[in-house]
């Protein structure tokens, strides 16, 4: 066999997988997600050890008052936190829009509106933690072999919430006739050990 | 280079790319869920990095590519794992299924997945991908000379491989679909 062939037949064992629609939607929202996120957590880290203590020591009640402003700087559109043994797992919970979406436009007030309603203590998560965990179970490293990754009860119950959370917005926003790809769902959790 | 306009040429470069780089993972996470989580950790990834971005377009290119690599190589997708619209995205080809290749492509693969990680790495982004190997050099932070002895090595040993799995035959009208086309 010479070179050619050989090349000719590496070429034609390439996978050529079809392209899902709505990449560059899908493409848009997560980075419109990652950008707020980013200043977000940096923020987070910045208010130092010293918040976190307070915001262990003053329970969720507390951090949740006054319109959902936490100890670490920013105001969440709703918070959530759970035990995770000796500490506790606390999460804030922000909404973002893609480029071109008014901070005071009705989709950023229905969207802001329905997530700052939402009571999180009391979400049917079990089937997401179950998916959650099977994932995590399932998940594969490069070579294609199994490679599962643990996570704690409270994790498993951090992540559930917020997906679930997530996908309820989106699609309360569809049913109100908005487009949901315009909003993304974002969380930035403290002793969690995410 | 302002922020503004650092922001507008990794948009630009992303969004050039957007079809190859998620091709890149669909060609090697068999489960298209994952590849989606896998796509979500690159673009994140190169947002955090996004301002060290090469200001040329090809080199840009090379960059995201680059960090899709490594990607791949990583099994903890925390920024994924941490982002509702990549799992949405995940959710959405959860129910994909998994393409399901020739026997004839299953046996060549199994002969590049048998080389070293470093030269079935870069047959694939060579042949399967379509970079230039100095292109592939520059993605995988090797030099380009490299690049050609492990080439060259990889080559002889799927000449080896292929000849050893479907011995020559003697009638050429009964050749498989393997030897020649």
């Amino acid at each position: 066999m010479d070179n050619t062939e050989l090349e000719l037949l590496l070429r034609e064992t390439a996978p050529q997988p079809l392209l899902p629609t709505g990449l560059t939607g899908h493409r848009e929202r997560i980075l419109a997600e990652a950008k707020p996120r980013r200043a977000r957590r940096l923020q987070a880290w910045t208010a130092g050890v010293a918040a976190s203590v307070l915001l262990l020591g003053g329970g969720s009640a507390a951090m949740a008052a006054g319109g959902m402003e936490t100890p670490w700087g920013w105001v969440a559109d709703n918070v959530f936190s759970v035990s995770n043994g000796a500490e506790i797992c606390f999460a804030g919970f922000t909404v973002s829009f893609l480029d071109g979406v008014d901070e005071d436009s009705d989709i950023a007030r229905e969207t802001r509106t329905f997530v700052g309603a939402l009571d999180l203590e009391t979400l049917d998560t079990a089937q997401m933690e179950a998916e959650n965990r099977q994932s995590y179970l399932n998940a594969h490293d490069e070579s294609g072999d199994v490679n599962p990754i643990t996570m704690s009860d409270a994790q498993a119950k951090q992540m559930a919430v917020w997906r679930v959370a997530s996908n309820l917005t989106w699609e309360h926003l569809e049913a109100k006739g908005y487009d949901p790809n315009l909003v993304g769902f974002n969380m930035a959790a403290e002793g969690c050990g995410l | 280079m302002s922020t503004a306009d650092c922001q507008a040429r990794f948009k630009i470069a992303i969004k050039d790319s957007e079809g190859d780089l998620f091709r890149y993972f669909l060609r090697r996470i068999s489960n298209p869920a994952d590849a989606a989580e896998a796509y979500g950790e690159l673009l994140i990834t190169a947002w955090k990095l996004h301002r060290k971005m090469p200001t040329d377009a090809t080199e840009a290119r090379m960059w995201l590519f680059g960090i899709a690599h490594n990607v791949l190589r990583s099994t903890r997708r925390n920024s994924a794992r941490h982002s509702a619209a990549v799992q949405r995205f995940a959710d959405e080809l959860r129910t994909t299924p998994a393409p399901q290749p020739e026997d004839k492509v299953v046996e060549l693969r199994d002969a590049i997945a048998s080389l070293s990680a470093g030269e079935s790495g870069l047959v694939r982004l060579i042949y399967w991908d379509g970079f230039k190997s100095h292109e592939a050099a520059a993605i995988l932070g090797i030099n380009p000379s490299t690049v050609r002895s492990r080439m060259t090595k990889a080559k002889a040993q799927l000449r080896a491989l292929l000849s050893t799995a479907r011995p020559e035959p003697a009638n050429l009208a009964h050749v498989p679909c393997l030897s020649v086309r």
